[in-house]
């Protein structure tokens, strides 16, 4: 009967045994798929940004800029060098 | 009792250890005996490996602006043998794909397991179809090549194929470099369909090496626009206009003009896709005679005191006739080049004996390609000195009989720029590897060409006094009476020089009397360069001149070019009212 009882606690001892380790694996592969939902979030987001760094490349381009700053603001290159003057000519204006 | 329920327990125990050992048995012959076969049926029927597409390495400015940018996109593709009916479904998607339903229909009607409806969808049709697939119809995910700047740049940069392989421009040239390798990786197939990544994992597609360029999109963008404008202003052909730092050799603009749109290339001829400041020759006619009269100073052939007899506009040699724009008696080497005699480039350059007339233009870079990194670089064509008669040798002298590119051109007008050093011509700053580290130099596996890149070792060619001698002339050259007062910037001095040569026809067998191309080469601020700027004007009608087509279009660059890189006009005189007026009103 002694043995009986060992081989069911063995029996019983190798059944928790499977159980916790079926219980890990479930956990492994929840886990994983975890990363991998986030993973690919992680890499979607990084896509979203790279996007949105071709957007603003494409909005602040400078032909698109130059166009804009001539129409709604009437602001030009400067054309006449002469607009630049040294400190000591700003000097002599102030006095 | 007790001999019935040993009997039953026996019974039971006998059956398990039976079962046990027939499970064992079986076990020892699926998973040891048989065990390598089934383990390859299993990881057919549980495992898949799934390939990433590469994704494209970008190419930035010298600012880390985006020029050149791989986006993901999807594609729809079809099994034709899951569909439920190929009528019902051409007759749903055609309308949204914007395709023919009796195109569509043959497609979903093969026989074949996979095929292609529309590639690189537009992102919210995607979005929109995603939500009610028929069953057999479903989404890849790739990447589109996207060209932010549009047509700025366009011949520099090229553009890929529907493949994302590099077709033309920097996209060709540097294909091993941007076309990222495939990366696959193992998944776990789950009765719901779900899947487990196992191994190999990548947190992203793979991606290349990125480029940085030395190009400046602002320098680019008025380069641009200016070369555009003299073009439709001087009703000409086309044009090209390179910006250079004059001295480190980084090339900050090139545009050609008319250009494309990368992101539409399909819609433009092939004649549109060429980079004509690399890839095309043309004689480059008076800005040529600097080199002849750098080559015969250098000999000490001529001197900066001596007077020359330009025969009053009319020369003859080997039997042919050189003239001269206007007529000339008597001019100082400095007034061969203000006024552009052609007539005293060839007799200074016939001073020079063939061998070592050709060996300057060889060290000037002619005949031999720049090797700035730029796609379809030409060579240019000299003739070999053995070959030249008395004609070529005075043609030669003042930029006729030598094929040029525009580039090899600047790149020679630069080492006045340089104190006499030639500066080798460079567009790729850096490569930018997955990780961010930036490489100056990459050897590919299996010893293919490795990329270098940066500023190269300038080489010294001619005497600093005989750069700086040249150097005093070009400046003349855009001051009152030179050829290219048009050239000359308010605050900053030009050095610089004309050319208008004649175009070979080859159809006559002689120059067309009717084409021209009309250049202006220099650099600024002269007395310490900043940029060297080379316009080229192709089939000018207004005017034939390069004093009057070219020099305003380098003007504008120039000036512009010089504010972008903070580099301000040297104040004017006290005396200048008006920037005194300007000043107080602001």
């Amino acid at each position: 009967m002694q043995s009986f009882y060992t081989m069911m606690m063995l029996g019983f001892l190798i059944t928790m045994g499977c159980l916790f380790y079926l219980w890990q694996w479930m956990n492994y592969r929840g886990i994983a798929m975890d990363v991998d939902q986030l993973t690919k979030q992680h890499a979607s987001q990084l896509y979203r940004i790279e996007l949105l760094e071709v957007e603003i490349d494409y909005l602040t381009r400078p032909k698109r800029l130059e166009r804009l700053a001539s129409s709604l603001m009437q602001l030009q290159p400067p054309e006449h060098p002469p607009r630049f003057v040294s400190l000591n000519q700003v000097r002599e204006i102030q006095e | 009792m007790i001999y019935s329920f040993k009997i039953r327990l026996l019974t039971i125990v006998g059956l398990v250890a039976v079962s046990l050992v027939i499970a064992l048995g079986r076990s020892f012959q699926l998973q040891v005996l048989e065990g390598a076969h089934f383990e390859k049926l299993a990881q057919s029927q549980q495992q898949r490996t799934v390939v990433l597409e590469p994704k494209r390495g970008r190419i930035t400015d010298r600012n880390g602006r985006i020029l050149a940018i791989s986006v993901p996109v999807k594609s729809l593709y079809a099994n034709p043998k899951e569909l439920e009916s190929a009528q019902q479904t051409a007759r749903i998607l055609a309308p949204r794909l914007g395709l023919s339903y009796h195109k569509l229909k043959r497609k979903l009607s093969s026989k074949r397991s996979f095929v292609w409806l529309k590639r690189r969808i537009d992102p919210e049709l995607a979005k929109a179809l995603e939500k009610q697939l028929p069953k057999g119809i479903g989404f890849v995910d790739e990447f589109r090549r996207y060209y932010p700047q549009r047509s700025e740049g366009g011949q520099m940069l090229g553009f890929t194929g529907i493949d994302s392989q590099g077709l033309e421009g920097l996209e060709y040239q540097y294909e091993s470099l941007l076309k990222g390798k495939p990366q696959g990786y193992i998944v776990e197939k789950e009765g719901t369909y779900r899947t487990v990544p196992l191994k190999g994992y990548p947190e992203r597609p793979p991606e290349q090496f990125s480029l940085q360029l030395t190009i400046d999109s602002r320098i680019q963008h008025l380069t641009e626009k200016h070369i555009a404008q003299g073009v439709i202003e001087a009703q000409a052909d086309r044009g090209t206009a390179i910006v250079m730092d004059s001295s480190s050799g980084a090339i900050l603009a090139v545009a050609s003009y008319p250009g494309f749109d990368p992101n539409r290339y399909r819609q433009f001829s092939r004649a549109h896709f060429l980079n004509r400041a690399v890839t095309s020759g043309y004689e480059p006619g008076s800005t040529f005679k600097i080199i002849t009269l750098s080559a015969a100073l250098s000999e000490g052939l001529i001197s900066v005191d001596q007077n020359f007899d330009c025969e009053n506009g009319e020369y003859k040699v080997g039997g042919h006739r050189i003239r001269d724009v206007k007529k000339h008696q008597q001019l100082s080497l400095l007034q061969v080049l203000k006024k552009s005699s052609n007539i005293c480039a060839a007799k200074i350059g016939m001073r020079l004996s063939p061998h070592v007339f050709q060996d300057y233009i060889k060290n000037f870079g002619f005949g031999s390609r720049p090797d700035s990194g730029l796609a379809a670089e030409a060579s240019g064509k000299l003739l070999p000195a053995k070959k030249w008669t008395a004609v070529d040798h005075a043609s030669i002298s003042f930029g006729q009989g030598i094929l040029v590119s525009p580039l090899q051109m600047l790149v020679a007008i630069n080492v006045f720029a340089n104190q006499g050093k030639l500066v080798t011509p460079f567009t790729v700053q850096h490569a930018i590897d997955a990780s961010g580290n930036s490489l100056k130099q990459i050897d590919p596996p299996g010893g293919s060409e490795s990329y270098r890149f940066g500023p190269k070792e300038s080489k010294r060619i001619i005497e600093p006094q005989v750069a700086d001698l040249v150097r005093e002339f070009m400046i003349s050259v855009t001051q009152e009476g030179g050829t290219a007062r048009r050239a000359s910037i308010e605050g900053y001095q030009v050095a610089g020089k004309t050319g208008t040569s004649q175009v070979y026809d080859p159809k006559l067998g002689r120059y067309s009397k009717t084409q021209y191309v009309a250049s202006f080469g220099g650099f600024t601020p002269a007395k310490d360069p900043r940029v060297s700027i080379l316009v080229l004007i192709r089939n000018p009608r207004k005017s034939l001149y390069g004093g009057v087509v070219a020099a305003p279009v380098f003007r504008e660059i120039a000036r512009k070019t010089m504010l972008i890189q903070k580099v301000f006009p040297e104040p004017s005189q006290p005396n200048d009212q008006e920037s005194i007026r300007i000043s107080r009103n602001d």
